[in-house]
């Protein structure tokens, strides 16, 4: 009896394991083949903007979904990111790579900064500090002109090649080209998250998230595993900024506004907290939303609203969590309680 | 030559306002103990366990582990130094499977948790160690359900799965038994019986029975202050006892 039911335990498991990387297959075959099936430059561009959404999305459900902090200021790692990449590649040397290194360390060392702070709080308050930050370095960047040019912005932001110096080198020119190029990218950090998301310190940043306190009594100091988190956050979602700096060519203090912060939360529970590729769903399915609505009207944040307030109501877990639900409901009782839905 | 105690407290008091919740307490457990402290709702035993375990800060006194100051060190320093405890209110980590809460205190206590980049089931010798632990508190058929298809009596049993899962030297427990059904209250003090036959225990509980039955030596609490220090025959015999607290229940 016994060993007949973790039989069926360890099978409905194996299944769920297998629909999961078959979906995955899947997923990123898609991405692939997107700009062939898409054959038009404006889709193709529109795919890697939620590429980079993406990543940022991801970046910031390392707060909300994993620690269970809720963040409200996670665009100043889009803007501070996508700021640094055009600072760098404009005024000191034109390099992609070292573009976003820049964008990726100098949000490092924000995140560092300001999760000294922030993580001695928690709920309410964490998400007031976040905003407090966010607002403040919006105002910096809004106000010092000579640096970055105020709420003008900064154009011409390059679209430096990559490659070996002498050897050979790859345009990002076309729209094609520079979509690989954001995708190699973006997906080798989303790997990067996860194996992050799948180790043992993951698995304490869950434990935070379910209870901060039984975590300290295991001999934790919280603070610190939460700085961690803030910081890792921070670092991927400042390659999200350098990735979105260079893609539009033209930045201004708008990604660094709160109702930018709010967008990403927006995409974060859209596609569902609980399951790691849930944000990466929102993202897609809001930017999408926006693209398809703007094309009849300018308030496509009132569709957005509108499917939010029914997705909270009837798939409080999100798309994905909704769809992992189903998938796990189907393989009988294999839901190990790993991303257990509320 | 008397051996230095497991765990000594030197008048430690706790001030909330103008109440005093521990007053002035001296205590002292030896090593090996199974040693109870009880006393009436309200009298200073769970702010006492928290003074202990680094929850609270001590308004004034000293706490000594195995010889060593520990006053004021945060919790997470004090189950470092060897002291697990386990708690009144169930405090599990409720959305991860019955596994991966104690795999996540092995794990803690093997410094394991700064591993960024291996998968969690490639640490085969801490989650073998979480299934044993699990065996022990009798919850290994269940390693990977969810904590919410447990029933009161099994997640208490979790909480302790926990808290040996740090191998702590002294555990402190409080009413381990709250809540639970008679059948669930045997196993459970059946369970204290036994980690107490190599580890040094504290622990506070309300059913008079069970510390009578199994306790080596009894701290009366009342009004944040130790009235009397015994073994059970003499806690039954003393008076004092039983004008402030047991009444008829012995």
């Amino acid at each position: 009896m016994e060993s007949s039911s973790s039989k069926k335990i360890f099978l409905s498991r194996l299944t769920e394991r297998i629909l999961k990387r078959f979906g995955i297959a899947a997923l990123l075959g898609l991405a692939v083949l997107a700009p062939v099936l898409v054959q038009n430059d404006y889709y193709i561009q529109l795919c890697t903007e939620i590429l980079i959404a993406s990543l940022l999305a991801i970046s910031l459900n390392f707060l909300i979904g994993f620690t269970g902090l809720v963040s409200l200021g996670h665009a100043v790692y889009l803007g501070v990111g996508a700021y640094a990449f055009a600072l760098l590649t404009k005024n000191v040397y034109p390099s992609m790579w070292a573009g976003l290194i820049t964008a990726g360390a100098s949000c490092a060392l924000l995140a560092w900064f300001m999760g000294i702070f922030c993580v001695r709080l928690a709920g309410l308050y964490f998400a007031m500090l976040t905003l407090a930050f966010s607002q403040v370095v919006y105002t910096v960047a809004y106000y010092w002109r000579d640096v970055t040019g105020g709420d003008d912005g900064m154009l011409g932001i390059p679209k430096p090649e990559i490659g070996i110096p002498g050897v050979f080198s790859i345009s990002l020119e076309s729209f094609t080209n520079f979509y690989y190029f954001v995708l190699i990218i973006v997906a080798t950090l989303i790997f990067l998250a996860w194996k992050i998301a799948n180790s043992p310190f993951g698995k304490v940043l869950q434990a935070i998230r379910e209870n901060p306190e039984r975590v300290e009594f295991i001999g934790l100091p919280v603070h610190r595993y939460k700085l961690f988190a803030f910081i890792i956050a921070g670092t991927l979602g400042g390659f999200a900024g350098g990735l979105y700096s260079t893609f539009q060519g033209y930045i201004s203090p708008d990604l660094l506004y709160w109702t930018q912060s709010g967008e990403i939360v927006l995409m974060t529970i859209l596609g569902g907290m609980y399951s790691f590729l849930g944000p990466a769903f929102g993202a897609g399915l809001l930017l999408f939303i926006r693209d398809t609505v703007l094309n009849f009207m300018e308030y496509w944040r009132i569709v957005v609203g509108g499917i939010l307030v029914l997705l909270v109501l009837f798939l409080p877990g999100g798309i994905l969590g909704f769809f992992e639900g189903w998938m796990s409901r189907l393989s009988i009782g294999g839901n190990d309680g790993d991303d257990a839905r509320s | 030559m008397a051996t230095t105690p497991v765990l000594e407290t030197r008048s430690l008091s706790k001030q909330f306002g103008s109440l005093l919740a521990v007053n002035e307490v001296d205590f002292e457990v030896p090593q090996g103990e199974l040693c109870a402290v009880i006393g009436p709702n309200g009298a200073g035993k769970t702010t006492f366990f928290n003074l202990i375990s680094g929850r609270l800060k001590p308004t004034s006194g000293a706490i000594f582990f195995e010889g060593e100051d520990i006053t004021g060190f945060p919790p997470h320093a004090v189950v470092k130094k060897g002291v697990g405890r386990s708690f009144q209110i169930t405090n599990i980590f409720p959305r991860l499977s019955v596994l991966d809460n104690v795999r996540i205190a092995v794990l803690a206590r093997r410094g394991k948790t700064m591993d960024m980049f291996s998968p969690i089931e490639k640490h085969t010798e801490e989650q073998e160690e979480a299934l044993g632990i699990l065996g022990e508190v009798e919850l290994e058929h269940k390693a990977h359900r969810p904590t919410t298809e447990l029933g009161h009596g099994e997640r208490r049993n979790l909480e302790l799965g926990i808290t040996l899962a740090l191998e702590p030297r002294l555990i402190l427990l409080d009413e381990p038994t709250a809540g639970m059904s008679i059948e669930e209250t045997s196993s459970t003090i059946d369970l204290v019986k036994k980690i107490s036959s190599d580890k040094t225990v504290v622990f506070t509980e309300h059913d008079m029975s069970v510390v009578f039955s199994i306790a080596d030596r009894i701290s009366v609490l009342h009004q944040g202050s130790i009235i009397a220090e015994g073994t059970p025959d003499e806690i039954r015999k003393d008076d004092l006892v039983r004008l402030a607290y047991l009444g008829e229940e012995v």
